[in-house]
């Protein structure tokens, strides 16, 4: 097993607040980077997005907590759901900030500690402290969301990226605003135009991923560009109608119908993370399905593992198994004596009591429904 | 890249490398991301002086979204505390189906939020207040048909 390389592997690779020394030595910094960390996956927010509570949380990370329980994970808060999210800009810029400063700080540090000159260490880290923490105050206080999102913060865009027009704000490409604002912002179809046309610069990959339909093609890349995709009601939908959603985004249409519901929630949960990220930030299209084929390996590889080997599974369990049905055997008569003691006759009997007496029936049928279940999940 | 739970639980055992476990609670193995090892025991005035129980996690792929699966080990000597929501077998009476005991400050379910060693911590509070040194009332019919994983059980009486 790859258990023991790989977890100290990880464990080497991993980023933590941990890599900067204790509060004593470095005040502030350990916490710095533990605030600026999603408490569901640990990692520097991705994404971040904000609950009606306060609490914040990525994303996709919290998207699969709602999907599990509607509640704040922090707090409890209850009827929360998805529409409540909001995207949380501030924190959003403080985390690229902290990832493009954090391995300075680390260096920085490692430099303070070699050289160790008592005189230039405090007033050193004390300045850099100074910065970070009001960095962090400005992210952590409620009133944060309602600032503006900063300009950009380096050079000029691209002559062909998009940038909201300031006074008609419609989606304008860099190289033409001037004229577009001259023009007193009339010049309408560009906008829609050169979204297309950046959506097949983003598909432009197709041929990696092996796609085919046209026509669901053309559809997705007609949709507007930020609009969340809506959840479905599966149940209500025929597998044919699920193969089609998937295959409006080009997604695999395989598998059995649990595996085309589980493939599309993961990908309506990754697609609208996306739209929750700053634009700069934000996956192509091509990328968010190679991470939908990840997680899909990853689902894979967990559930495979037994019933590849189910014959040694069997052979090594068949002891198990024996006495599991040993002990299912005689079973029978003796709780058909412990109910009809209970003066009533056997059958009806079980109905009513099988709260209170061992339900032996109900059991044997999640002993045996366990063993598959173990196999299909684990 | 490593999956997100293994990635989460790579941080977690980080932080008990650094930081230590409470008092009373030690890991005892952790060598992969499906199954560690702990071992708790009661700090101060308790039913249990002297007493030492190991835990087992077994952790899935969802891992933090869904709860760790959670018991005691009753393996090789070791033995579940005598407790009124503990089962001979040494699965917990309260983790039912998706794992879930009353977490002092987060109510009584399990939440992403949440760590093993917040879990350790819960378990050794439950110790700390038992009362009454007694298993729980249906512990025969349970363990009778319980199944192997904690989570898979129903709890009729308790759910």
């Amino acid at each position: 097993m790859a258990g023991k390389n790989q977890i100290q592997k990880l464990m080497a690779e991993v980023q933590d607040p941990s890599d900067f020394p204790e509060h004593s030595k470095s005040p502030g910094l350990r916490l710095l980077d533990s605030a600026l960390r999603c408490t569901i996956c640990s990692e520097l927010y991705d994404g971040p997005v904000t609950l009606k509570c306060g609490h914040c949380f990525c994303s996709l990370c919290i998207r699969q907590s709602l999907a599990e329980k509607q509640e704040c994970p922090a707090c409890r808060e209850e009827e929360v759901s998805e529409g409540h999210l909001r995207r949380n800009t501030v924190m959003e810029e403080a985390v690229t900030a902290w990832k493009a400063c954090r391995p300075y700080i680390l260096q920085v540090l490692k430099d303070v500690a070699q050289h160790d000159v008592a005189s230039s260490r405090p007033s050193k880290k004390r300045r850099l402290d100074e910065d970070l923490y009001e960095q962090d105050v400005a992210c952590s206080s409620p009133e944060g969301a309602k600032h503006p999102p900063a300009v950009k913060q380096t050079g000029s865009p691209h002559p062909d990226e998009l940038v909201d027009c300031p006074v008609c704000s419609k989606r304008v490409k860099y190289k033409i605003i001037n004229e577009h604002m001259d023009e007193g912002c009339t010049s309408e179809p560009e906008p829609d135009f050169s979204s297309k046309a950046q959506w097949e610069n983003l598909l432009g990959s197709k041929s990696l991923l092996g796609k085919k339909k046209k026509k669901g093609k053309e559809r997705a890349l007609s949709e507007e560009k930020d609009d969340p995709l809506p959840k479905k009601s599966y149940d209500t939908l025929r597998d044919k109608a699920i193969k089609a959603l998937l295959q409006e985004h080009d997604l695999s249409t395989t598998g059995s119908r649990q595996m085309l519901i589980a493939r599309h929630q993961r990908w309506v949960s990754i697609y609208n993370a996306n739209l929750d990220k700053a634009e700069k930030l934000r996956k192509s299209l091509p990328s968010l399905r190679r991470d939908l084929e990840q997680w899909e390996t990853q689902q894979k590889n967990k559930t495979k593992r037994p019933v590849v080997d189910s014959d040694t599974y069997q052979i090594k369990q068949k002891s198990e198994f024996d006495k599991l049905v040993e002990a299912a055997r005689p079973k029978k008569p003796s709780s058909a004596i412990q109910t009809t003691s209970g003066e009533m006759s056997a059958a009806p009997a079980h109905v009513p009591r099988s709260r209170t007496i061992s339900p032996s029936l109900a059991e044997k049928a999640i002993v045996v429904d366990d063993f598959e279940d173990e196999r299909m999940e684990n | 890249m490593a999956s997100i739970s293994s990635r989460r639980l790579a941080k977690e055992l980080m932080e008990i490398k650094n930081d230590g476990c409470p008092v009373g609670i030690d890991l005892v193995k952790a060598d992969d991301f499906s199954t560690w090892w702990f071992t708790i025991e009661v700090m101060g005035e308790s039913l249990y002086p002297n007493e030492k129980f190991t835990l087992q996690f077994r952790f899935d792929q969802q891992y933090p979204i869904s709860s760790p699966a959670v018991q005691f080990v009753v393996t090789d000597g070791r033995e579940a505390p005598v407790h009124p929501h503990v089962y001979s077998n040494g699965h917990l009476i309260a983790l039912i189906l998706s794992c879930r005991y009353v977490h002092p400050f987060l109510g009584n379910e399990w939440s992403p939020v949440l760590s093993v060693v917040a879990v350790c911590v819960t378990l050794q509070s439950m110790l700390a207040s038992c009362k009454e040194k007694q298993r729980p009332v249906d512990n025969d019919r349970y363990i009778k048909h319980a199944p192997e994983n904690p989570k898979k059980a129903s709890f009729p009486l308790n759910a």
